[in-house]
């Protein structure tokens, strides 16, 4: 079975050091190269494509996460795991949609940087649990975006529907009441319709409630 | 002049007393010369008429003796003496004398008309006497006869007062009559006055002259001529005397002058004083006016007259400038929606006064926009600061430490001290994560306000027994400008602190919801409620003001005893 081929993607060049002496003790794997930026990455890219890229956040330039995109996009084979010190849940969510398979906060331990490289570089994803928690705390809020109206709105609009007073849908929704006739006046704009009446009629037609 | 150095209440008094004076003296002087002419003209008609009286009894006293020696001289042979005669004779040639009074040489006419001739010098009693002649037949008839009759008819003095005389003057310029005065015989003394030199000359009249003792008269004369007697009788009153009545016209004149000018003297005194007591109560007012008192001058009474239109001017100028006086003061405290009404075009003050509202306006409004930029970029320093320093120990420290765990991790160490050693560093980069957090959390930056609002809420909710309901309606997609997104963040913790701290809720309710052109901000809880307008909880609710104003934002707050509200809407471009 043929080496791992990694490149460490850092702009601390003591991490850097640190990750490679601890990774090249393991003879599976072999630091083809590393990159103190995005744009340094890139370049080595271009020369010889890894299996897998440790990949930081926080960088110089282009950060890490952008980063991902930009080479998956070009190198859909390269696997990457995001090696950061941030520890909150957007971060990772963004990493996942990004296409990171694997996400590491830094004061991992050894085995678990191994654990991750190899999962990641056969194609599957590795999270742990801490990680999966982040990220499940935040995927909650993302869902599938209504056309016209978006979650807000339609949580106003049914309530509307429902008959309750604005004073009511605001209580319900920790808003103020002038951000719920916003939400009204906006929803009706959208529309295209004069009066609340108007807009449940539409809304019905459209199915949307 | 001295006139101008008196004050205006002498002027007047001394203008009224002057014309005044003026007046009443002409007056005076003109009723004076009138009742002169007047008492001169009656005094010499009187005398007039006295004289023509006189005249008159003279006459005919003269004609009686002439008519009974003309009787005699028809019947010349009738020898009984006549009694009004006390000598009579036919002389065949006229003798040289009669009785001892010549004739011979007073009788020029040797005709046969009846001749009188004067001989009352001849006579030694100083009676008048006259003689009479003429020619008959056989020569010539003389008779004597003395004239004690008109003496007295001199000597009435009715109409005459004390100095008044009648008396004859004869063509020798010598008395006939005694005088009441002198003591001299009448034949001694002459008399050769204006009077009787007119007289003689054939006019008769009255007038006023010096007479025969030096005294001045007034005097009426006319000649007697009577068959050859030529008598002048002057009837005449000293000067003195007649004029008396004017004297005492003038006395009392003066007196009542006197009387006028005193009256007048006090009566412009008050009137003076009075009309200028006003003009004493504008001065003071004028000079109150100039030390800055400005009260308006209540009359008692409404005038009509110039003094009375000059307080309602003046009244005029203090509310006027009261008014501009109320203006500077309301742009002196800033109170730059003061309006002006301008008095007229010519008012240089209130343009100056409305020139500089607007310029303190334009140094306010450049102060205020100095003062909110200054507040700005300290603030955005400051926060640009911690966000730095956030970064350094995120990023720097960080990566530092878990290096260093690397590092332990494949150092030659035992067991137990190497786990020792890789839990404290543990602790520390936790602890470094922690402190950069706290001091701006890299979420903030990254994700937007929404995103690190809702990673603080389960902070707390983790820590708290407190229960936060989140929405976050904001997209990190949203383009808000990082200013915002930091004031949001940081009204997000101040808000949640001080409910947390003070508010004794239960249960809060937290939203932020992003619109085209604004983000609204809306926190409640059902707590115990505080004073917005106290500023007692320390700066927590003045920081949270000022960074709103910074964004241009609003806040509004609601606090009942059953919760609190704060609802914040900020801009966005």
């Amino acid at each position: 079975m043929s080496k791992i081929k990694i490149i460490v993607a850092d702009d601390h060049q003591l991490f850097r050091e640190g990750i490679i002496s601890l990774l090249s003790k393991n003879e599976s794997l072999d630091i083809i190269g590393e990159a103190a930026s995005a744009n340094e990455l890139f370049e080595l890219m271009d020369k010889v494509v890894p299996h897998v890229v440790l990949m930081d956040i926080s960088m110089p330039g282009t950060n890490g996460l952008d980063a991902i995109k930009v080479a998956r996009d070009k190198h859909p084979e390269c696997k990457f795991i995001v090696l950061t010190m941030h520890a909150e849940g957007q971060y990772v969510v963004k990493a996942v949609r990004n296409g990171a398979f694997g996400y590491l906060i830094k004061n991992a331990d050894e085995n678990e940087l191994l654990a991750a490289i190899e999962a990641v570089s056969l194609g599957r994803k590795y999270f742990n649990t801490e990680i999966s928690q982040l990220m499940i705390g935040n995927m909650a809020l993302e869902g599938e975006s209504h056309k016209k109206l978006s979650d807000r709105e339609m949580e106003v609009l049914e309530l509307v529907s429902e008959g309750r007073t604005t004073k009511e849908i605001a209580d319900q929704l920790f808003v103020s009441a002038r951000t719920v006739d916003t939400h009204r006046v906006n929803m009706m704009k959208k529309l295209n319709v004069q009066n609340t009446a108007e807009l449940i009629k539409k809304a019905a037609h459209l199915k949307l409630i | 002049m001295l006139f101008n150095r008196l004050n205006i209440g002498n002027k007047l008094a001394l203008i009224m007393i002057g014309i005044s004076l003026v007046v009443s003296a002409l007056l005076s002087y003109l009723f004076y010369v009138q009742f002169d002419a007047a008492l001169k003209e009656r005094v010499l008609l009187q005398l007039s008429s006295v004289k023509q009286l006189k005249i008159v009894k003279i006459r005919k006293e003269l004609n009686d003796r002439f008519e009974a020696f003309r009787n005699r001289s028809r019947n010349p042979n009738n020898t009984e003496p006549s009694q009004q005669f006390f000598h009579e004779g036919i002389y065949t040639s006229i003798p040289d004398s009669v009785l001892g009074y010549p004739i011979a040489t007073l009788v020029t006419d040797r005709s046969d008309r009846i001749t009188m001739f004067d001989l009352t010098h001849h006579n030694p009693s100083h009676e008048i006497t006259i003689g009479l002649i003429t020619k008959v037949e056989n020569g010539y008839i003389i008779a004597l006869a003395e004239e004690p009759e008109i003496q007295g008819i001199l000597l009435e003095r009715t109409g005459l007062g004390q100095t008044g005389e009648s008396y004859i003057v004869g063509n020798d310029f010598k008395l006939r009559t005694k005088s009441r005065f002198l003591r001299d015989s009448p034949k001694n003394i002459t008399v050769m006055s204006d009077g009787v030199l007119r007289a003689f000359d054939n006019s008769p009249g009255e007038d006023l002259i010096t007479d025969y003792r030096g005294t001045k008269v007034f005097s009426s004369y006319e000649k007697i001529e009577l068959s050859g007697l030529k008598w002048v009788i002057l009837t005449e009153i000293n000067l003195q005397e007649a004029l008396f009545p004017l004297e005492e016209l003038k006395n009392k004149l003066m007196i009542m002058l006197l009387a006028i000018i005193f009256a007048i003297l006090i009566g412009s005194y008050y009137l003076s004083k009075k009309m200028v007591s006003p003009i004493v109560k504008m001065e003071q007012k004028l000079i109150d006016m100039s030390k800055g008192i400005l009260n308006p001058i209540h009359s008692t009474q409404t005038r009509h007259d110039e003094i009375g239109h000059m307080f309602e001017a003046l009244n005029k100028l203090v509310n006027a400038l009261n008014e501009t006086i109320v203006f500077a003061g309301k742009i002196g405290v800033g109170n730059f929606h003061a309006s002006y009404q301008l008095l007229s075009e010519e008012d240089k003050l209130g343009q100056a006064l409305m020139q500089m509202k607007e310029k303190l306006q334009e140094y306010h409004k450049n102060e205020e926009r100095l003062l909110l930029e200054n507040q700005r970029s300290m603030l955005n320093g400051e926060e640009g600061e911690r966000s730095r320093l956030s970064k350094e120990m995120h990023d720097g420290l960080g990566p530092m430490l878990t290096t260093m765990k690397m590092s332990i991790q494949s150092a030659d160490l035992s067991g137990s001290t190497k786990n020792n050693l890789l839990k404290h560093i543990d602790e520390t980069i936790r602890e470094v994560r922690r402190m950069s957090n706290n001091l701006m959390p890299s979420v903030l930056a990254d994700f937007g306000a929404g995103e690190a609002i809702g990673n603080l809420v389960d902070q707390i909710n983790e820590s708290s027994t407190i229960k936060i309901l989140y929405k976050n309606d904001m997209p990190s997609e949203a383009k808000i400008d990082d200013s915002i997104q930091i004031t949001l963040y940081r009204i997000a913790q101040e808000s949640l602190n001080n409910a947390i701290k003070h508010s004794k809720a239960k249960e809060i309710k937290l939203s932020i919801t992003a619109f085209e052109k604004h983000v609204s901000f809306f926190i409640s809880d059902n707590g115990i409620g505080f004073d917005p307008e106290s500023n007692a909880k320390g700066n927590g609710l003045r920081n949270m003001k000022e960074r709103i104003k910074l964004v241009n934002g609003t806040l509004e707050i609601n606090s009942q005893a059953t919760g609190t509200t704060i609802e914040i809407e900020i801009p966005i471009v």
